[in-house]
């Protein structure tokens, strides 16, 4: 599904509005995790993640790890110098309220998945 | 990382490879003031960019890699504790890493095997000189780790042999000071 679509039926904010035409990518998995370096050794390319961690150094596992959007839940919001980090690598972010439960078992609803295996 | 032992070890890679020959690690538990703090110091070359510059995610001095996640998932996992972590000029000349933590914080990552770390660092890197402190409350234990392998007669120096009686030095160290942060 693409991101757009996720993004509509779940009420993201989007909160790199600088990067929309990244929003028509198709992602087809997902991972959750606010453990960074579980993000770095398990999250599928490609995929949408799902974390209350808003640290730069978020952003730069994403970078390793191949992530195409964040979704941070539980209403936290990174701070400018994330935010713009992550136009610069092209990954889009958005913001919600949900808790990452909640989140997660939307997209899962939607047909996304996790790692394979 | 789960362990903050693997942040260590990271740590004592990256001192080697920047050219260091003596190490020296220091954990500091003080219960009082609900305190772990972790030094890794070396008398390496010390940083060649601003302390600023070398916790950036995106900073790395290794070619082909985009990120350098080293000391920035260690500063992560210091601040997710209530602490931070701080580079300074070591005594020994090189760089000294500091992180501090509240000892009790619920986000503390436990310090996990630091007897297999340091076991590992000196079974694979026996020309470093590596030298452990702890200090619980008042109590100290020193384990001056590159002399263990001066105990076997030169014959018998298998690095599995002196890793193992250094895992178990450095246990009985934690031990003795009363340790509290496994967990």
């Amino acid at each position: 599904m693409r991101l757009n679509e996720i993004a509509k039926r779940l009420g993201l904010r989007d909160i790199t509005p600088e990067i929309s035409e990244q929003a028509s990518v198709e992602v087809a998995y997902g991972h959750a995790s606010d453990l960074l370096s579980d993000v770095l050794a398990n999250a599928p390319s490609g995929c949408v993640l799902v974390t209350i961690q808003v640290h730069m150094n978020v952003i730069a596992v994403s970078v390793s790890a191949g992530v195409r959007a964040i979704i941070f839940t539980s209403g936290r919001v990174p701070d400018e110098a994330v935010r713009k980090k992550g136009i610069e690598e092209q990954i889009m972010l958005y913001s919600t309220e949900e808790t990452t439960f909640d989140i997660v078992g939307r997209l899962y609803a939607l047909g996304l998945r996790g790692r394979q295996g | 990382m789960r362990e903050l032992s693997l942040h260590i070890l990271d740590l004592i890679e990256n001192s080697i490879r920047a050219g260091a020959s003596t190490l020296m690690i220091t954990l500091i538990e003080d219960e009082k003031r609900d305190l772990l703090k972790i030094i890794v110091e070396d008398d390496g070359p010390g940083l060649s960019v601003s302390p600023e510059v070398a916790l950036d995610p995106f900073y790395t001095t290794k070619d082909g890699k985009r990120t350098g996640l080293g000391l920035s998932l260690f500063r992560g996992a210091a601040e997710q504790a209530g602490g931070r972590l701080v580079l300074r000029e070591s005594a020994l000349g090189g760089l000294a890493v500091e992180a501090t933590m509240q000892l009790n914080h619920p986000d503390r990552t436990p310090l996990g095997d630091i007897a297999a770390t340091v076991s590992s660092v000196a079974c694979t890197n026996p020309e470093i000189d590596l030298c452990c402190r702890f200090h619980v409350g008042g109590q100290e234990c020193i384990v001056q780790v590159s002399d263990v392998a001066k105990e076997f007669p030169i014959g018998r120096r298998s690095g599995l042999a002196v890793a193992r009686r250094v895992s178990e030095r450095i246990k009985a160290g934690l031990e003795a000071v009363g340790v509290k942060s496994w967990s």
